[in-house]
C-alpha cells in the first residue's frame, strides 16, 4: 500500500492545519452551488437574518465543515484505504462561529486483527481556538499487512 | 413517501429519494470550503477520476436534502450522534442517489428523538456512504439546540 503520511505509532498524535471558518468558506458549504441562481442560500449557516429568526445572535457554521477537516486528516492518514470501509462516529459539542480556528486532530488508539484483517482505532478531535473540544469521536479504518503497531 | 411532517414519521417510513451529479466544479466549491486540497480529490488515479470529498456527501446525506422532507412550523432539529461508513469512493462526474429511512423513534426527557440511515449510492448501484443519524426536534427560537442544527 502506498504511504500516505509519516508512519504513526500507537499512541502518537497527528494533527491536521488549523484552519480559520471565514464567511466565504461557509458560503461555499452552505450557500448551494455557486451557479444556482440566487445564490447563496439563506439559512441560519449563511444569513444573519435566518439565524436571528431562529433565535441566534449569529451565524453558526455547519458542523459539517470541521466534520469535513477531521474526514479530510482520516484520509491523509490512511489514504484511499478510508473508502473501503473506514468508519467514523462523532458528537459536536460546541457550536462554532464564523472567525473560529479549528484544528483536527487523531491519535492512534490500537491496532486489532492481524495479517491482511488488521484495523486502527483512533480518538478524532477537533479543538477551537480556546483548546475547546468541537468535535469528539472514534474512527478506525482497515490498515495493511505487516507493520502491526503502525499505520501509514 | 409521506408527506409527514418530521416529526410525524415512524420506524419504517422514508423520504423521497434525492439524485445529484457531482460536477468538477460542485467538488472543488467543497475542497475551497474545507481548503482541502489533497491530490486524490483534484487528480485522477489508476485511470479514474478525482475521489468526491467526503465533505460533499456528508452535506448532502441529512434528510433536509429530500424533495419530500417537511418541517412542521415553529419546530427545528438537530443532529444527536453521526456514525458514517464510507463503503466505496465515488467519483467526480458520477450521479448519486441518496434514500433515507427512519429507523427509530423515542422519546427522552420530554423530546421527541428520531434515529435514520442516509444511503448514498452511485449510478451502478454501489452503496458509497452510510450514515446513522440521531436526531431531536426542539421549538424555533431555542438558540442553544443549534449546535448541530440539520442543515436547511
Amino acid at each position: 500500500m502506498k504511504q500516505f503520511g509519516p508512519v504513526l505509532k500507537t499512541g502518537e498524535i497527528r494533527e491536521g492545519r488549523p484552519r480559520t471558518l471565514t464567511l466565504s468558506r461557509a458560503l461555499a458549504l452552505s450557500g448551494g452551488p455557486l451557479d444556482k441562481p440566487g445564490w447563496p442560500d439563506k439559512n441560519l449557516h449563511t444569513d444573519a437574518q435566518a439565524a436571528a429568526d431562529a433565535g441566534l445572535p449569529a451565524i453558526v457554521v455547519s458542523g459539517t465543515q470541521w466534520e469535513g477537516y477531521a474526514v479530510g486528516l482520516l484520509v491523509e492518514t490512511f489514504g484511499p484505504a478510508w473508502f473501503e470501509g473506514g468508519i467514523i462516529d462523532i458528537k459536536i459539542p460546541r457550536s462554532v462561529r464564523i472567525g473560529e480556528t479549528i484544528r483536527p486532530r487523531l491519535r492512534l488508539e490500537e491496532i486489532t486483527g492481524a495479517g491482511n484483517q488488521q484495523r486502527a482505532r483512533v480518538k478524532i478531535w477537533c479543538e477551537n481556538g480556546q483548546g475547546q473540544e468541537v468535535l469528539v469521536g472514534t474512527a478506525s479504518c482497515a490498515v495493511p499487512g505487516p507493520g502491526a503497531g503502525a499505520v501509514p | 413517501m409521506s408527506l409527514k411532517f418530521a416529526h410525524e414519521m415512524r420506524r419504517g417510513d422514508s423520504y423521497e429519494p434525492l439524485v445529484f451529479v457531482v460536477t468538477p466544479d460542485l467538488n472543488q466549491q467543497f475542497l475551497y470550503a474545507v481548503e482541502d486540497f489533497n491530490p486524490i480529490f483534484i487528480e485522477g488515479r489508476n485511470g479514474k477520476p478525482p475521489f468526491v470529498h467526503p465533505v460533499l456527501l456528508m452535506h448532502m446525506s441529512p434528510r433536509t436534502r429530500s424533495p419530500s422532507y417537511r418541517q412542521a412550523p415553529g419546530m427545528g432539529s438537530a443532529f444527536a450522534r453521526d456514525r458514517s461508513t464510507y463503503l466505496h469512493p465515488a467519483y467526480v462526474g458520477s450521479r448519486l442517489h441518496v434514500g433515507w429511512t427512519i429507523t427509530d423513534t423515542y422519546e427522552q426527557r420530554g423530546r421527541i428523538y428520531q434515529d435514520y440511515v442516509a444511503l448514498i449510492r452511485d449510478s451502478d448501484g454501489r452503496d458509497i456512504l452510510r450514515r446513522e443519524l440521531a436526531s431531536t426536534f426542539f421549538s424555533a427560537g431555542n438558540g442553544k439546540s443549534h449546535s448541530r442544527g440539520e442543515p436547511s
